[in-house]
């Protein structure tokens, strides 16, 4: 008891400063050397940080509530469940379609990453690519002290821990990757011909498996225009397609066709596709002939070669849609179409400073 | 009506300007009173969470915390918004979608639960203090919420001398943390 009389003491001249540098040092000291010490003042430390918290709350909450008597006047209304709204509002009305499932869901990045721990099935492999840290640790920490000190200036691009693919849905830096990539993520950069740009989660669909993300970085120019389109109609059986991605570092075409409507386990919302994909393609674009966009790369299954998969656009374009953010939608789909007289060579030269690899540092 | 600016808020925040506060206040409230109303809420919840959220930008700004990628009605807005959200999910009534009238944007999980940690704090805090019993609750309130000095405190409570004073604070100022940890567990770091 005594012994814990004199660390509070200790504690409370430390915290307000009365305490002399000798005294300080041989504090400090002692913390430092001495674990069940350190413990005791850990403790004590939290527990005033709390008063004075509370205190400092207590103060606001004063204020808050004459600001409440000013705002409402001084005498309390008697209010009792619903209010007559001040402002004209617009009520969204959401169809009742299939697409309820993957609109309804759609929120923010935290309350989703709860639910999506539980929703991955077995045997469904997601094509995030798990990049070999050994020889590039070091290269992480050299960039991560490089971002530090040349945070407006374009970065060379650092190895990341996890990648993926992603691409640009409009002309002020949005771009659209899968949700399972960006999970959990602290640290996200987007690749682009060799250059990195820092980027932040903006929404998330853990039903749909994408997610929103935001280039955050001053020294990105974003093209002037987008030259696709997300396209609202189903694809047919037998349709050609492509997609570009970073299954590794570098940017890789594929091409194959649509195989099925529905996607693992009968999933209604994805094609199943006969593009050889790899870790890495995930949250890339599907495009067809035309250089629409009809779906998102989002999964493959495991042991069965040449069986990839891709949410459908209709899915993604209504739950896009639901995002009441005047700086995306805005902006959103209204790409020009630029692609289709294009042949295939042309598209892809076309298509390069549209789609980034994600890559997420932790 | 005199026009003020974000900068002018901030600034008005830092220095507890309570004029500046009061227009803020009045500025926002409706706003914030209509999404909990139309969110399955009453007039107390509108309240609480609006000054909930007012507190979290106190605090941010006090502690030079305060990054801003918007205005700071949609700051306050999606702030409001994302504790609206806990709370209707900590209710189970969460429906998925609400009704917005207002811009926003989602908040990061880092500050969500800073902002989670700060209210589960308080309330720990306060709890504690209620259940802490006299004079014990007095004492603590009047030497740290109202700032008296040991004398004064020696004088108020009719004890001895100040050596006695301060024992009587450390008694119960252990029984304020012991009450405190058992109502509140900080975050593992």
């Amino acid at each position: 008891m005594q012994i814990d009389e004199t660390i509070a003491a200790r504690v409370e001249q430390y915290i307000k400063g009365e305490m002399l540098a000798d005294e300080q040092k041989h504090f400090e000291h002692e913390i430092n050397t001495n674990k069940a010490y350190a413990k005791l003042v850990n403790e004590y430390v939290a527990f005033y940080s709390a008063l004075n918290h509370y205190n400092k709350r207590l103060k606001i909450k004063a204020a808050l509530n004459e600001a409440h008597q000013q705002t409402t006047g001084s005498v309390q209304q008697p209010v009792s469940g619903k209010i007559i709204p001040f402002i004209k509002r617009n009520v969204r009305v959401i169809s009742i379609a299939a697409s309820v499932a993957c609109v309804s869901i759609f929120s923010t990045a935290l309350i989703l990453s709860l639910y999506y721990k539980n929703q991955a099935p077995k045997g469904y492999r997601a094509l995030v690519n798990e990049v070999a840290q050994i020889k590039k640790s070091q290269g992480v920490i050299n960039n991560t002290i490089n971002t530090i000190t040349s945070a407006t200036t374009k970065k060379p691009a650092a190895p990341g821990i996890y990648s993926g693919s992603s691409f640009l849905v409009t002309t002020n830096g949005y771009l659209i990757t899968s949700f399972h990539i960006v999970q959990n993520a602290n640290n996200i950069e987007v690749v682009n011909e060799g250059y990195a740009y820092s980027a932040k989660v903006i929404a998330t669909n853990s039903t749909c498996d994408f997610a929103l993300l935001k280039i955050q970085d001053s020294s990105y120019e974003a093209p002037k225009q987008i030259p696709y389109n997300f396209y609202s109609n189903r694809a047919e059986m037998g349709q050609k397609v492509f997609t570009l991605g970073y299954p590794r570092t570098n940017l890789v075409y594929g091409e194959g066709s649509i195989s099925s409507l529905t996607g693992y386990m009968d999933d209604t919302m994805a094609y199943q596709v006969s593009v050889p994909l790899n870790p890495g393609n995930s949250g890339g674009p599907l495009f067809d002939e035309q250089g629409n966009v009809i779906g998102v790369i989002s999964g493959k299954q495991m042991r069965t070669e040449a069986a990839s998969f891709a949410i459908k656009s209709s899915y993604i374009v209504d739950a896009l849609r639901t995002i009441n953010e005047n700086d995306f939608s805005n902006h959103f789909n209204s790409g020009k179409r630029l692609l289709s007289k294009q042949n295939r060579v042309q598209q892809l030269k076309s298509l390069q400073p549209y789609v980034f690899e994600v890559r997420v540092i932790n | 009506m005199d026009t003020y600016t974000d900068n002018d808020f901030i600034e008005g925040f830092r220095q507890n300007n309570q004029s500046l506060l009061n227009v803020f206040y009045k500025m926002h409230f409706a706003s914030i009173q209509q999404l909990i109303v139309l969110n399955g809420g009453d007039a107390q919840e509108a309240k609480d969470i609006y000054q909930e959220g007012i507190i979290v930008i106190y605090e941010k700004i006090l502690d030079n915390k305060l990054v801003l990628t918007s205005s700071l009605k949609t700051y306050l807005y999606s702030i409001c918004r994302n504790l609206w959200l806990k709370q209707l999910s900590r209710k189970s009534k969460y429906v998925g979608n609400l009704n917005d009238s207002d811009d926003f944007f989602a908040i990061e999980p880092d500050d969500a639960q800073w902002m989670e940690e700060e209210i589960k704090q308080f309330d720990g805090m306060k709890q504690a203090l209620l259940s802490l019993g006299e004079p014990c609750q007095s004492l603590i309130n009047d030497y740290y919420f109202n700032h008296l000095s040991m004398a004064d405190l020696t004088n108020k409570y009719n004890y001895t001398n100040t050596d006695n004073t301060k024992n009587q604070k450390y008694k119960c100022m252990n029984r304020l943390k012991k009450l405190f940890f058992e109502l509140y567990i900080p975050p593992v770091k």
